[in-house]
């Protein structure tokens, strides 16, 4: 099942990712074999090392993270354009904020808060002008990644409930823990996992239909 | 899945395959796993989800991503995007309408208070202009011709021509909203100073409303009526108006001029206790009364009184020279303003007018014509009742001006100093303290909920007309958000 994870796995030495599968995560990138000892550190040690002027920490820390963090723009933002600008935004936003990072939590909640509150100031912005200017999205409705499947699975995500859906794609696609989630969305944890749980029946639900049409297929 | 007989709940199933359980709660559910189908059945449905939800890639990062991250200097950083113009325009707009909200709820007030701090600077004026006029009389013989010649000379020392009593914007006839016409009327009747007239007229409807006048008797008219009107009317009303009337003709009937006199003492005392009291005796000797009384004390040693009284005319030097005897005299003016022209004048409008009553009257009683005729006649009647009761007032006014002089008396007390000035113990300067506290407080919540007396049906006004749109605005935001927020925006 280590095929059917999202092509991003994290690094971070201090996760112990373990997806929705028995076999641990075992990436094989070949920057890996290029450059053993700064792979080896974790994200945390990588940033602190930022902090006190190495420059090659932060480009391991962009090499680790612009898949992720472009990838969770794109899936939110209809416009690709869009999704790089934010993307870009985010890591801007964290090399400002660089000289007053703490490791207290993962760097990579903390790298997923700066995003997501990049993200909710987007939606505002756009809303705003939607509501009171009449501006409408110009994004290009046939979307690159749109083939059939992944056409299905947005449409099924779309009908969920904002925050089931929030939390059911930062599960899926961001690998982020029930406490992560619960952090980023200021939600309890149990809450998180019921609710997690829901999405995913419903998810089921919806996507049974689709899996049932692929079998069939001559 | 009946929870009865599993161990385990789906959730926690979906728990155990996000790796979200402890050691022992996954071992535990790892072996139920391998002996019950229908809970490996859930595992392999959320399995498959996974491997379904992957099926949603993105497009590969693009290089101007990677381009733009690449220099991770923070001087290379830019800095947060600036407000766009969308961003200023949102928010002066916004500002545009506060304030255009504001002015809508203050703008009456502010009107208001303009109105009135202008008829109150005009108010000023007149009286400037009188004691201006007064002084220009005294030192080149009449009235002034014109306005200007009040206002100061452009070169040299002041002159007839420009005796520099007023300031040029009040000689120039314009001041706060206010336009300001002077008369001047010749002299005749023997009388070399003339009188005059100044009238005092709002520019516009929003500079001021009331119209004001006054001439050389100093007082003061607001649309036609006495403006306050002195003590000394009201006692004169008090006292019996037949009395006075006679007198009056009395007067006039002689040729003897009217003159009124006005002093203007400042004294100082060695106790002002028994100055104060030796002055009540040498009113009540010479029947005179207090118009105006004000008593102060500066910190713990001097002691002031500013009054105004009023004596009988033929008691003044009498009185003058008992006041003197108070204290040391440190300023003596006197000053006589002759009336007796201005009362022959007034008595003659009044005469005539009381003639032309008299007709109207008679024509009334006879009852012949047109009924609109009639009732022309009734109207042009009451015209005339009002103004021989206005000139009926006026008459009284300057009479009584004539009849009984006015002492302008300032007393102090010798200064005396003072080694230790007791200060206020402590805790009466704490009570001081939390006494004005307590009342600034008071204070300022009465201010406020006079402000929201004042101002709260407008605001509330407003505020009714743009909550419905802004309801409606706020709907569209939060249904744009919603559909923002379904990987939409």
């Amino acid at each position: 099942m280590q095929d059917a994870l999202p092509a991003f796995v994290l690094n971070s030495e201090t996760l112990s990712r373990k997806p929705m599968n028995e076999a641990p995560a075992n990436p094989t990138d070949s920057s890996a074999h290029a450059e053993p000892q700064r792979q080896s550190l974790s994200d945390e040690r990588l940033m602190l090392a930022f902090t006190q002027g190495s420059s090659e920490a932060f480009t391991e820390l962009f090499h680790r993270y612009k898949h992720p963090i472009y990838g969770f723009f794109c899936r939110r933002i209809a416009d690709p354009a869009n999704a790089e600008e934010l993307a870009q935004e985010t890591f801007f936003a964290l090399l400002r904020a660089a000289a007053r990072y703490e490791p207290r939590a993962l760097f990579r909640t903390y790298l997923y808060a700066i995003g997501f509150k990049i993200l909710r100031a987007h939606r505002r912005k756009v809303a705003f002008r939607a509501a009171f200017l009449g501006y409408r999205n110009s994004a290009d409705p046939a979307r690159k990644d749109t083939t059939e499947d992944s056409l299905w699975v947005r449409r099924a995500v779309e009908k969920l409930d904002p925050l089931d859906r929030e939390i059911v794609m930062l599960r899926e696609f961001e690998q982020l823990t029930y406490t992560e989630i619960a952090d980023l969305l200021q939600f309890p944890l149990n809450t998180v996992r019921s609710r997690l749980f829901r999405a995913r029946t419903a998810l089921r639900d919806l996507l049974e239909p689709q899996k049932q049409e692929t079998r069939h297929r001559p | 899945m009946n929870t009865t007989i599993h161990k385990f709940l789906p959730e926690d199933v979906m728990a155990f395959l996000d790796g979200e359980l402890s050691p022992e709660q996954a071992r535990a559910i790892a072996i139920h796993l391998e002996v019950c189908t229908e809970c490996s059945a859930v595992a392999a449905n959320f399995r498959g989800l996974s491997s379904q939800m992957i099926s949603w890639r993105v497009v590969p990062v693009p290089t101007t991503l990677e381009q733009a991250a690449a220099t991770p200097k923070l001087e290379n950083i830019p800095r947060r995007r600036r407000l766009s113009r969308f961003d200023w325009a949102i928010t002066a707009g916004s500002v545009v309408v506060g304030f255009l909200l504001l002015m809508a709820v203050a703008a009456p007030n502010l009107l208001r208070s303009r109105v009135a701090a202008n008829e109150s600077s005009a108010v000023g004026s007149l009286r400037t202009l009188n004691t201006a006029a007064a002084t220009y009389r005294d030192t080149y013989g009449h009235f002034p011709f014109s306005l200007r010649r009040l206002g100061p000379p452009a070169t040299g020392k002041a002159n007839e021509e420009a005796a520099d009593l007023v300031d040029p914007v009040l000689a120039a006839g314009r001041k706060s909203g206010y336009s300001f016409n002077y008369r001047f009327y010749p002299a005749f009747g023997g009388s070399p100073s003339g009188t005059y007239s100044v009238r005092a007229d709002p520019l516009d409807s929003g500079s001021g409303v009331r119209h004001f006048s006054t001439d050389q008797s100093g007082v003061l008219f607001a649309d036609g009526v006495e403006l306050g009107g002195d003590v000394f009317a009201k006692r004169a009303k008090t006292d019996s108006d037949a009395a006075k009337v006679s007198h009056a003709d009395e007067l006039a009937s002689e040729s003897a001029p009217m003159i009124a006199r006005s002093v203007v003492f400042k004294i100082e005392v060695k106790k002002m206790a028994d100055a104060r009291e030796e002055l009540e005796q040498i009113l009540a000797r010479h029947r005179g009364y207090v118009a105006q009384l004000s008593a102060a004390s500066e910190g713990n040693s001097q002691q002031t009184l500013a009054t105004s009284l009023r004596v009988p005319a033929d008691q003044l030097n009498e009185c003058i020279a008992e006041i003197k005897r108070l204290g040391r005299v440190t300023e003596e003016t006197q000053t006589g303003q002759e009336v007796t022209s201005q009362h022959r004048d007034l008595l003659s409008r009044l005469q005539n007018a009381r003639t032309t009553e008299s007709k109207l009257n008679d024509l009334i009683r006879q009852h012949t014509g047109k009924v609109s005729d009639v009732l022309e006649v009734e109207k042009e009647s009451a015209r005339v009742r009002g103004e021989i009761e206005q000139m009926d007032a006026e008459q009284k006014t300057l009479e009584h001006r004539v009849e009984f002089a006015t002492i302008d008396l300032k007393l102090a007390e010798e200064y005396k100093a003072q080694l230790n000035t007791p200060a206020p113990s402590v805790l009466m300067q704490l009570r001081n303290a939390a006494v004005n506290g307590f009342r600034n407080a008071f204070e300022s919540l009465l201010a406020l909920v006079l402000f929201l007396a004042e101002s709260g049906p407008s605001l509330l006004l407003w505020l009714a007309l743009l909550s419905i749109p802004a309801w409606r605005l706020w709907r569209r935001y939060r249904r744009a958000l919603s559909l923002g927020s379904l990987a939409g925006a």
